[in-house]
Protein backbone atom coordinates (compact mmCIF):
# COMPACT_ATOMS: atom_id res chain seq x y z
CA UNK A 1 0.00 0.00 0.00
CA UNK A 2 3.14 2.41 0.66
CA UNK A 3 4.55 1.45 -2.63
CA UNK A 4 1.04 2.88 -4.12
CA UNK A 5 1.21 5.75 -2.31
CA UNK A 6 4.80 7.07 -3.55
CA UNK A 7 3.39 6.22 -7.30
CA UNK A 8 -0.08 8.21 -7.26
CA UNK A 9 2.49 11.49 -5.63
CA UNK A 10 4.97 11.12 -8.57
CA UNK A 11 2.21 10.98 -10.44
CA UNK A 12 0.47 14.29 -8.76
CA UNK A 13 4.25 16.02 -9.25
CA UNK A 14 4.74 15.25 -12.52
CA UNK A 15 0.79 16.94 -13.70
CA UNK A 16 2.44 17.52 -16.84
CA UNK A 17 2.21 13.85 -17.99
CA UNK A 18 0.26 13.58 -20.83
CA UNK A 19 -3.16 11.67 -20.02
CA UNK A 20 -2.71 8.18 -22.53
CA UNK A 21 -6.58 7.20 -21.38
CA UNK A 22 -8.52 8.35 -24.55
CA UNK A 23 -11.57 7.08 -26.01
CA UNK A 24 -13.26 8.54 -29.33
CA UNK A 25 -16.55 8.89 -31.07
CA UNK A 26 -16.06 8.78 -34.83
CA UNK A 27 -18.87 10.52 -37.50
CA UNK A 28 -18.23 11.19 -40.81
CA UNK A 29 -21.01 13.26 -42.05
CA UNK A 30 -22.30 14.85 -45.92
CA UNK A 31 -22.06 18.24 -46.65
CA UNK A 32 -25.21 18.30 -48.22
CA UNK A 33 -28.45 21.35 -47.59
CA UNK A 34 -31.18 22.07 -49.84
CA UNK A 35 -30.31 25.77 -50.45
CA UNK A 36 -27.11 27.60 -49.95
CA UNK A 37 -27.48 29.18 -46.85
CA UNK A 38 -26.30 32.97 -46.22
CA UNK A 39 -23.67 33.46 -43.67
CA UNK A 40 -20.92 35.24 -43.09
CA UNK A 41 -19.19 33.52 -45.86
CA UNK A 42 -21.71 34.54 -48.81
CA UNK A 43 -20.50 38.76 -48.56
CA UNK A 44 -17.08 37.71 -49.04
CA UNK A 45 -17.51 35.35 -51.85
CA UNK A 46 -19.92 37.29 -53.85
CA UNK A 47 -17.52 39.82 -55.40
CA UNK A 48 -15.13 37.12 -56.76
CA UNK A 49 -18.28 34.53 -57.81
CA UNK A 50 -19.61 37.86 -59.61
CA UNK A 51 -16.46 38.51 -61.46
CA UNK A 52 -15.51 35.19 -61.84
CA UNK A 53 -18.91 34.36 -63.73
CA UNK A 54 -18.65 37.45 -66.21
CA UNK A 55 -15.16 35.73 -67.41
CA UNK A 56 -15.86 31.85 -67.78
CA UNK A 57 -19.73 32.37 -69.20
CA UNK A 58 -18.44 33.86 -72.47
CA UNK A 59 -17.97 31.96 -75.70
CA UNK A 60 -14.42 31.51 -76.93
CA UNK A 61 -14.86 29.22 -79.28
CA UNK A 62 -16.98 26.97 -81.41
CA UNK A 63 -16.84 22.72 -82.07
CA UNK A 64 -18.45 21.45 -85.47
CA UNK A 65 -19.98 18.43 -83.20
CA UNK A 66 -20.21 17.19 -79.42
CA UNK A 67 -16.51 16.13 -78.66
CA UNK A 68 -15.78 13.78 -75.96
CA UNK A 69 -12.61 11.93 -74.69
CA UNK A 70 -12.78 7.92 -75.39
CA UNK A 71 -9.98 5.21 -76.07
CA UNK A 72 -7.98 4.44 -78.07
CA UNK A 73 -8.62 7.75 -80.08
CA UNK A 74 -11.46 10.50 -80.34
CA UNK A 75 -12.01 13.81 -82.21
CA UNK A 76 -11.60 15.50 -78.85
CA UNK A 77 -7.99 13.83 -77.62
CA UNK A 78 -6.61 14.40 -81.20
CA UNK A 79 -7.91 18.10 -80.76
CA UNK A 80 -6.18 18.56 -77.79
CA UNK A 81 -3.15 16.98 -78.36
CA UNK A 82 -3.42 18.67 -82.05
CA UNK A 83 -3.55 22.38 -80.21
CA UNK A 84 -0.85 21.62 -77.65
CA UNK A 85 1.26 20.48 -80.74
CA UNK A 86 0.76 24.02 -82.69
CA UNK A 87 0.77 25.72 -79.85
CA UNK A 88 4.33 24.76 -78.89
CA UNK A 89 5.52 24.45 -82.13
CA UNK A 90 4.56 27.87 -82.83
CA UNK A 91 6.10 29.24 -80.03
CA UNK A 92 9.30 27.54 -80.82
CA UNK A 93 10.87 26.17 -84.60
CA UNK A 94 12.48 22.61 -83.97
CA UNK A 95 14.43 21.16 -86.68
CA UNK A 96 14.15 17.70 -84.80
CA UNK A 97 11.28 15.44 -85.16
CA UNK A 98 8.88 16.63 -82.62
CA UNK A 99 5.67 14.64 -81.62
CA UNK A 100 3.04 15.76 -79.07
CA UNK A 101 1.87 13.09 -76.26
CA UNK A 102 -0.36 14.34 -73.67
CA UNK A 103 -2.46 11.95 -70.13
CA UNK A 104 -5.89 10.91 -70.04
CA UNK A 105 -6.26 7.90 -73.04
CA UNK A 106 -2.80 9.02 -74.59
CA UNK A 107 -3.88 11.72 -77.24
CA UNK A 108 -0.86 11.88 -79.60
CA UNK A 109 0.14 14.96 -82.58
CA UNK A 110 2.25 14.70 -85.38
CA UNK A 111 2.86 11.03 -85.11
CA UNK A 112 0.44 7.78 -85.31
CA UNK A 113 1.03 4.35 -83.68
CA UNK A 114 0.82 1.23 -85.94
CA UNK A 115 0.37 -1.93 -84.33
CA UNK A 116 2.08 -0.52 -81.10
CA UNK A 117 5.01 0.94 -83.48
CA UNK A 118 5.49 4.71 -83.09
CA UNK A 119 5.68 6.74 -86.27
CA UNK A 120 6.92 10.49 -85.52
CA UNK A 121 6.03 12.25 -88.47
CA UNK A 122 9.90 13.65 -90.18
CA UNK A 123 11.43 10.87 -88.50
CA UNK A 124 14.34 9.31 -91.27
CA UNK A 125 17.52 7.67 -91.37
CA UNK A 126 20.37 8.99 -88.91
CA UNK A 127 17.75 10.97 -87.06
CA UNK A 128 18.74 9.61 -83.30
CA UNK A 129 16.37 11.87 -81.14
CA UNK A 130 13.23 13.65 -81.21
CA UNK A 131 11.56 16.15 -79.07
CA UNK A 132 8.03 15.26 -77.19
CA UNK A 133 5.88 17.82 -76.49
CA UNK A 134 4.10 16.87 -72.96
CA UNK A 135 2.82 17.66 -69.88
CA UNK A 136 5.24 17.79 -66.38
CA UNK A 137 2.99 15.42 -65.25
CA UNK A 138 4.24 12.50 -68.21
CA UNK A 139 7.49 13.52 -67.63
CA UNK A 140 7.84 13.45 -64.54
CA UNK A 141 6.42 9.53 -64.05
CA UNK A 142 2.83 10.09 -64.36
CA UNK A 143 0.53 7.56 -65.58
CA UNK A 144 3.58 5.29 -65.74
CA UNK A 145 5.51 6.97 -68.52
CA UNK A 146 8.67 5.49 -67.08
CA UNK A 147 10.40 6.31 -70.62
CA UNK A 148 10.77 9.61 -70.04
CA UNK A 149 13.76 8.01 -67.80
CA UNK A 150 15.61 8.04 -70.95
CA UNK A 151 15.79 11.48 -71.90
CA UNK A 152 18.52 13.60 -72.69
CA UNK A 153 16.73 16.83 -72.47
CA UNK A 154 14.19 18.79 -71.07
CA UNK A 155 13.02 22.26 -72.06
CA UNK A 156 10.49 23.28 -69.64
CA UNK A 157 8.21 25.59 -70.85
CA UNK A 158 5.95 27.11 -67.73
CA UNK A 159 3.23 27.10 -69.98
CA UNK A 160 0.04 25.72 -68.89
CA UNK A 161 -1.91 22.89 -70.95
CA UNK A 162 -5.52 25.35 -70.13
CA UNK A 163 -3.85 28.06 -71.69
CA UNK A 164 -2.37 26.85 -74.35
CA UNK A 165 -6.14 24.71 -75.51
CA UNK A 166 -7.51 27.97 -74.80
CA UNK A 167 -5.26 30.33 -76.79
CA UNK A 168 -5.62 28.19 -79.82
CA UNK A 169 -9.79 27.68 -80.10
CA UNK A 170 -9.59 31.49 -79.54
CA UNK A 171 -7.12 31.43 -82.23
CA UNK A 172 -9.07 29.24 -84.81
CA UNK A 173 -12.83 30.44 -83.78
CA UNK A 174 -14.04 26.91 -84.47
CA UNK A 175 -11.99 23.94 -83.35
CA UNK A 176 -11.35 20.85 -85.90
CA UNK A 177 -12.92 17.46 -84.68
CA UNK A 178 -10.45 14.79 -86.58
CA UNK A 179 -11.79 11.68 -85.67
CA UNK A 180 -8.82 9.28 -87.05
CA UNK A 181 -7.70 6.39 -85.37
CA UNK A 182 -3.96 7.38 -84.56
CA UNK A 183 -3.30 4.46 -82.41
CA UNK A 184 -3.71 1.15 -83.58
CA UNK A 185 -2.16 -2.22 -81.81
CA UNK B 1 -15.81 -4.75 -20.01
CA UNK B 2 -12.08 -6.22 -19.04
CA UNK B 3 -11.21 -3.04 -16.60
CA UNK B 4 -7.45 -3.89 -17.58
CA UNK B 5 -7.79 -3.79 -21.27
CA UNK B 6 -9.38 -0.38 -20.11
CA UNK B 7 -6.88 0.94 -18.84
CA UNK B 8 -3.83 -0.51 -20.37
CA UNK B 9 -1.28 1.97 -21.70
CA UNK B 10 -2.02 4.58 -24.39
CA UNK B 11 -5.03 2.95 -24.83
CA UNK B 12 -7.44 4.31 -27.64
CA UNK B 13 -10.78 2.79 -29.35
CA UNK B 14 -13.70 3.68 -31.29
CA UNK B 15 -16.74 4.91 -29.35
CA UNK B 16 -18.84 3.56 -32.12
CA UNK B 17 -17.30 -0.31 -31.87
CA UNK B 18 -16.14 -1.02 -28.27
CA UNK B 19 -16.50 1.91 -25.76
CA UNK B 20 -19.77 3.74 -26.79
CA UNK B 21 -22.07 2.44 -24.17
CA UNK B 22 -19.85 3.46 -20.94
CA UNK B 23 -18.94 6.92 -22.10
CA UNK B 24 -22.16 7.59 -22.49
CA UNK B 25 -22.81 6.67 -18.71
CA UNK B 26 -20.26 8.85 -18.56
CA UNK B 27 -20.33 11.78 -20.36
CA UNK B 28 -22.35 13.65 -17.28
CA UNK B 29 -19.64 13.12 -14.94
CA UNK B 30 -17.68 16.23 -14.68
CA UNK B 31 -14.43 14.82 -14.49
CA UNK B 32 -14.75 13.43 -18.23
CA UNK B 33 -13.26 16.28 -20.76
CA UNK B 34 -14.34 16.44 -24.33
CA UNK B 35 -12.89 18.34 -27.40
CA UNK B 36 -14.46 18.04 -30.60
CA UNK B 37 -11.71 17.40 -34.13
CA UNK B 38 -13.49 18.66 -36.88
CA UNK B 39 -11.27 17.65 -40.38
CA UNK B 40 -11.21 18.45 -44.22
CA UNK B 41 -8.21 17.46 -47.11
CA UNK B 42 -7.85 17.76 -50.30
CA UNK B 43 -10.99 21.00 -50.72
CA UNK B 44 -9.35 21.67 -53.74
CA UNK B 45 -10.92 25.28 -54.19
CA UNK B 46 -14.65 24.21 -53.86
CA UNK B 47 -15.84 27.03 -53.30
CA UNK B 48 -19.09 26.19 -54.52
CA UNK B 49 -21.41 23.45 -53.83
CA UNK B 50 -21.40 20.53 -56.90
CA UNK B 51 -23.47 21.56 -59.63
CA UNK B 52 -26.82 19.16 -59.32
CA UNK B 53 -26.38 17.40 -62.22
CA UNK B 54 -23.23 15.94 -60.73
CA UNK B 55 -22.91 12.33 -61.24
CA UNK B 56 -21.03 11.73 -57.78
CA UNK B 57 -21.44 14.57 -55.49
CA UNK B 58 -25.16 16.13 -56.82
CA UNK B 59 -25.66 19.79 -54.84
CA UNK B 60 -22.66 18.82 -51.98
CA UNK B 61 -20.10 20.46 -51.30
CA UNK B 62 -19.35 24.00 -50.91
CA UNK B 63 -17.87 26.29 -48.22
CA UNK B 64 -21.07 27.80 -46.97
CA UNK B 65 -22.84 24.51 -46.22
CA UNK B 66 -19.61 23.59 -44.81
CA UNK B 67 -19.40 26.81 -42.00
CA UNK B 68 -23.20 26.18 -41.49
CA UNK B 69 -22.55 22.48 -40.06
CA UNK B 70 -19.37 23.67 -38.64
CA UNK B 71 -21.32 26.87 -36.63
CA UNK B 72 -24.10 24.37 -35.75
CA UNK B 73 -21.77 21.69 -34.56
CA UNK B 74 -20.13 24.77 -32.89
CA UNK B 75 -23.70 25.92 -30.73
CA UNK B 76 -23.73 22.24 -29.60
CA UNK B 77 -20.36 21.75 -28.13
CA UNK B 78 -18.10 24.00 -26.24
CA UNK B 79 -14.54 23.05 -27.06
CA UNK B 80 -13.86 22.43 -31.14
CA UNK B 81 -11.06 22.15 -33.31
CA UNK B 82 -11.00 22.66 -36.84
CA UNK B 83 -8.08 21.08 -39.12
CA UNK B 84 -7.39 20.56 -42.59
CA UNK B 85 -4.94 18.37 -44.12
CA UNK B 86 -3.80 19.95 -47.35
CA UNK B 87 -4.16 20.26 -51.15
CA UNK B 88 -6.60 23.81 -50.75
CA UNK B 89 -5.44 24.74 -53.64
CA UNK B 90 -6.34 23.91 -57.70
CA UNK B 91 -9.36 22.18 -58.59
CA UNK B 92 -11.63 25.22 -59.94
CA UNK B 93 -11.64 28.85 -61.64
CA UNK B 94 -11.50 30.43 -58.19
CA UNK B 95 -7.93 29.19 -57.93
CA UNK B 96 -6.93 29.79 -61.24
CA UNK B 97 -7.98 33.91 -61.10
CA UNK B 98 -7.51 34.25 -57.46
CA UNK B 99 -4.57 31.99 -56.58
CA UNK B 100 -5.99 30.84 -53.39
CA UNK B 101 -6.51 34.43 -51.53
CA UNK B 102 -10.41 33.52 -51.51
CA UNK B 103 -9.57 30.09 -50.17
CA UNK B 104 -7.40 31.70 -47.29
CA UNK B 105 -10.56 33.96 -46.48
CA UNK B 106 -13.04 31.21 -46.54
CA UNK B 107 -11.03 29.11 -44.08
CA UNK B 108 -10.79 31.90 -41.67
CA UNK B 109 -13.76 33.20 -41.66
CA UNK B 110 -15.10 29.07 -40.83
CA UNK B 111 -12.36 29.49 -38.36
CA UNK B 112 -9.91 26.87 -39.38
CA UNK B 113 -7.24 26.47 -36.78
CA UNK B 114 -4.38 24.92 -38.26
CA UNK B 115 -3.73 22.91 -41.95
CA UNK B 116 -0.53 21.47 -43.55
CA UNK B 117 0.42 21.57 -47.05
CA UNK B 118 -0.43 19.68 -49.78
CA UNK B 119 1.54 19.23 -53.02
CA UNK B 120 -1.29 21.10 -54.58
CA UNK B 121 -0.57 24.23 -52.30
CA UNK B 122 2.45 24.88 -54.39
CA UNK B 123 0.64 25.49 -57.73
CA UNK B 124 1.14 28.98 -56.93
CA UNK B 125 4.74 28.97 -56.48
CA UNK B 126 5.47 29.46 -52.85
CA UNK B 127 5.71 33.03 -53.60
CA UNK B 128 1.83 32.70 -54.46
CA UNK B 129 1.42 31.03 -51.39
CA UNK B 130 2.70 33.13 -49.26
CA UNK B 131 0.99 36.12 -50.66
CA UNK B 132 -2.48 34.07 -50.09
CA UNK B 133 -1.57 33.50 -46.19
CA UNK B 134 -1.32 37.11 -45.94
CA UNK B 135 -5.53 36.31 -45.97
CA UNK B 136 -5.30 33.21 -43.40
CA UNK B 137 -5.61 33.60 -39.79
CA UNK B 138 -4.54 30.17 -39.11
CA UNK B 139 -1.27 28.35 -38.97
CA UNK B 140 0.11 25.81 -41.34
CA UNK B 141 2.23 23.30 -39.51
CA UNK B 142 5.01 21.29 -41.85
CA UNK B 143 7.36 19.14 -40.02
CA UNK B 144 9.35 17.52 -42.59
CA UNK B 145 9.66 20.46 -45.00
CA UNK B 146 12.79 21.98 -44.31
CA UNK B 147 11.91 25.78 -45.96
CA UNK B 148 15.38 27.61 -44.51
CA UNK B 149 16.64 28.17 -47.25
CA UNK B 150 13.02 29.28 -49.43
CA UNK B 151 10.48 32.11 -49.29
CA UNK B 152 8.93 29.75 -46.50
CA UNK B 153 11.29 30.35 -43.59
CA UNK B 154 9.07 30.76 -40.61
CA UNK B 155 6.36 30.95 -42.46
CA UNK B 156 5.23 27.42 -41.07
CA UNK B 157 5.50 25.93 -37.70
CA UNK B 158 6.50 22.43 -37.01
CA UNK B 159 3.81 21.82 -34.01
CA UNK B 160 1.05 23.61 -32.51
CA UNK B 161 -0.53 23.55 -28.76
CA UNK B 162 -3.90 24.21 -28.53
CA UNK B 163 -6.15 24.17 -25.37
CA UNK B 164 -9.28 22.64 -25.66
CA UNK B 165 -11.97 21.98 -22.50
CA UNK B 166 -8.87 21.40 -20.49
CA UNK B 167 -7.55 18.89 -22.81
CA UNK B 168 -3.89 19.91 -24.24
CA UNK B 169 -4.13 18.63 -27.89
CA UNK B 170 -0.98 18.93 -29.98
CA UNK B 171 -0.50 19.49 -33.52
CA UNK B 172 1.85 18.59 -36.27
CA UNK B 173 1.63 18.19 -40.18
CA UNK B 174 3.91 15.87 -42.61
CA UNK B 175 3.71 15.88 -46.26
CA UNK B 176 4.63 14.24 -48.98
CA UNK B 177 7.55 13.94 -51.20
CA UNK B 178 7.61 17.05 -53.61
CA UNK B 179 9.97 15.90 -56.19
CA UNK B 180 8.05 14.60 -59.31
CA UNK B 181 4.59 15.59 -58.04
CA UNK B 182 5.45 19.31 -57.98
CA UNK B 183 7.89 21.00 -60.71
CA UNK B 184 11.82 21.33 -58.94
CA UNK B 185 11.72 24.94 -59.76
CA UNK B 186 8.68 25.79 -57.76
CA UNK B 187 9.53 23.95 -54.67
CA UNK B 188 13.09 25.11 -55.06
CA UNK B 189 15.31 24.92 -52.20
CA UNK B 190 12.72 23.07 -50.04
CA UNK B 191 14.64 19.72 -48.08
CA UNK B 192 12.47 17.07 -47.72
CA UNK B 193 13.09 15.22 -44.50
CA UNK B 194 11.98 11.77 -43.29
CA UNK B 195 8.01 12.06 -42.39
CA UNK B 196 8.48 9.06 -39.79
CA UNK B 197 11.22 10.84 -38.34
CA UNK B 198 9.82 13.98 -37.88
CA UNK B 199 6.40 12.86 -37.16
CA UNK B 200 8.01 10.62 -34.08
CA UNK B 201 10.13 13.70 -32.94
CA UNK B 202 7.14 16.12 -33.37
CA UNK B 203 4.74 13.45 -31.27
CA UNK B 204 7.68 13.33 -28.54
CA UNK B 205 8.02 16.71 -28.37
CA UNK B 206 4.52 17.17 -27.95
CA UNK B 207 4.17 14.31 -25.21
CA UNK B 208 6.66 15.91 -23.21
CA UNK B 209 4.90 19.21 -23.35
CA UNK B 210 2.10 17.55 -21.57
CA UNK B 211 -0.29 16.81 -24.32
CA UNK B 212 -3.24 14.73 -23.97
CA UNK B 213 -3.69 14.35 -27.78
CA UNK B 214 -1.82 13.96 -30.63
CA UNK B 215 -2.90 14.75 -33.87
CA UNK B 216 -0.63 14.42 -37.21
CA UNK B 217 -2.11 16.54 -40.30
CA UNK B 218 -1.02 13.89 -43.06
CA UNK B 219 -0.41 14.34 -46.92
CA UNK B 220 1.23 11.54 -47.32
CA UNK B 221 -1.57 9.32 -48.83
CA UNK B 222 -3.26 6.51 -46.91
CA UNK B 223 -1.49 3.69 -48.49
CA UNK B 224 0.27 2.60 -51.71
CA UNK B 225 0.89 -1.26 -52.99
CA UNK B 226 5.05 -0.34 -52.85
CA UNK B 227 7.48 1.15 -50.23
CA UNK B 228 6.08 4.70 -50.28
CA UNK B 229 5.53 6.12 -47.00
CA UNK B 230 1.88 6.43 -46.08
CA UNK B 231 -0.27 6.89 -43.47
CA UNK B 232 -0.90 3.22 -42.73
CA UNK B 233 2.82 2.68 -42.59
CA UNK B 234 3.49 5.55 -40.41
CA UNK B 235 1.16 4.72 -38.12
CA UNK B 236 2.55 1.33 -37.73
CA UNK B 237 5.86 2.92 -37.12
CA UNK B 238 4.74 5.59 -34.82
CA UNK B 239 4.77 5.88 -30.83
CA UNK B 240 3.02 8.75 -29.93
CA UNK B 241 0.72 9.64 -32.42
CA UNK B 242 -2.94 9.16 -31.33
CA UNK B 243 -4.84 10.07 -34.73
CA UNK B 244 -3.42 10.88 -38.10
CA UNK B 245 -6.05 13.08 -40.12
CA UNK B 246 -5.02 12.63 -43.66
CA UNK B 247 -5.07 13.65 -46.99
CA UNK B 248 -3.37 13.45 -50.56
CA UNK B 249 -5.14 10.02 -51.99
CA UNK B 250 -8.86 11.35 -51.85
CA UNK B 251 -9.39 8.35 -49.61
CA UNK B 252 -12.89 8.21 -47.91
CA UNK B 253 -13.54 6.34 -45.10
CA UNK B 254 -16.54 6.04 -43.44
CA UNK B 255 -15.07 5.25 -40.24
CA UNK B 256 -11.83 5.36 -38.92
CA UNK B 257 -8.72 2.69 -39.53
CA UNK B 258 -6.98 1.47 -36.68
CA UNK B 259 -3.42 0.56 -36.78
CA UNK B 260 -1.51 -0.91 -33.98
CA UNK B 261 1.45 1.21 -33.83
CA UNK B 262 5.16 -0.02 -33.04
CA UNK B 263 4.78 -0.22 -29.29
CA UNK B 264 1.03 -1.90 -29.88
CA UNK B 265 -0.90 1.28 -29.15
CA UNK B 266 -3.83 1.80 -31.55
CA UNK B 267 -3.56 4.86 -33.65
CA UNK B 268 -6.48 6.05 -35.58
CA UNK B 269 -6.73 6.93 -39.34
CA UNK B 270 -9.56 8.92 -40.56
CA UNK B 271 -9.98 10.91 -44.20
CA UNK B 272 -12.95 12.57 -45.81
CA UNK B 273 -12.79 12.13 -49.84
CA UNK B 274 -12.06 15.16 -51.36
CA UNK B 275 -13.67 18.13 -53.02
CA UNK B 276 -15.25 18.94 -49.33
CA UNK B 277 -18.08 16.66 -49.63
CA UNK B 278 -17.81 16.00 -46.44
CA UNK B 279 -16.62 16.64 -42.84
CA UNK B 280 -14.92 14.49 -40.47
CA UNK B 281 -15.64 14.59 -36.86
CA UNK B 282 -14.31 12.68 -33.88
CA UNK B 283 -15.10 13.67 -30.00
CA UNK B 284 -12.53 12.77 -28.03
CA UNK B 285 -12.97 11.66 -23.98
CA UNK B 286 -10.36 12.43 -21.82
CA UNK B 287 -10.55 11.05 -18.12
CA UNK B 288 -7.47 11.82 -16.06
CA UNK B 289 -8.54 10.33 -13.37
CA UNK B 290 -8.95 6.92 -14.51
CA UNK B 291 -5.42 7.44 -16.13
CA UNK B 292 -4.79 7.89 -11.68
CA UNK B 293 -6.34 4.60 -10.91
CA UNK B 294 -4.15 3.09 -13.88
CA UNK B 295 -0.95 4.35 -12.03
CA UNK B 296 -2.24 2.34 -9.06
CA UNK B 297 -3.25 -0.34 -10.70
CA UNK B 298 0.29 -0.89 -11.95
CA UNK B 299 1.68 -1.00 -8.96
CA UNK B 300 -0.94 -3.83 -7.53
ZN1 LIG C 1 -5.49 16.30 -53.61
Amino acid sequence: MRFGIIVLLLFILGACASTDTIAVHPEMISIKADSIPNNELSAIIGPYRDSLKGEMDRVVGYAPLHMMAARPSSSLMNWVADAVFTDQTRAVRLSTPTFCLLNNGEPIANARVEKGKLMVNGMRDGVTHFWVITSDYLMNGGDKATFFNKRTEVNRTGRLVRDALMSEIERVGTISADTTLRITF
Amino acid sequence: MDRRSFLGTGFLVTGGVLFAPSLLAAENSTRLKKVTILHTNDTHSNIDPFPDNHAKFPGMGGVEKRMMLIEKIRSEEGHVLLLDSGDIFQGTPYFNKYKGVLEMKCMSAMGYDAATMGNHDFDAGMEGFLKATEHADFSFLCANYDFTDTVLNKKTQRTKVFKKGGIKIGVFGVGVELKGLVTDTIFGKTQYLDPIIEANACALELKKEGCDLIICLSHLGYEYGDEQVSDKVLAANSEHIHVILGGHTHTFLAEPTQVKNRIGNTVLINQTGWGGVHLGRLDFYVDDQLLAKKEMLVVQ
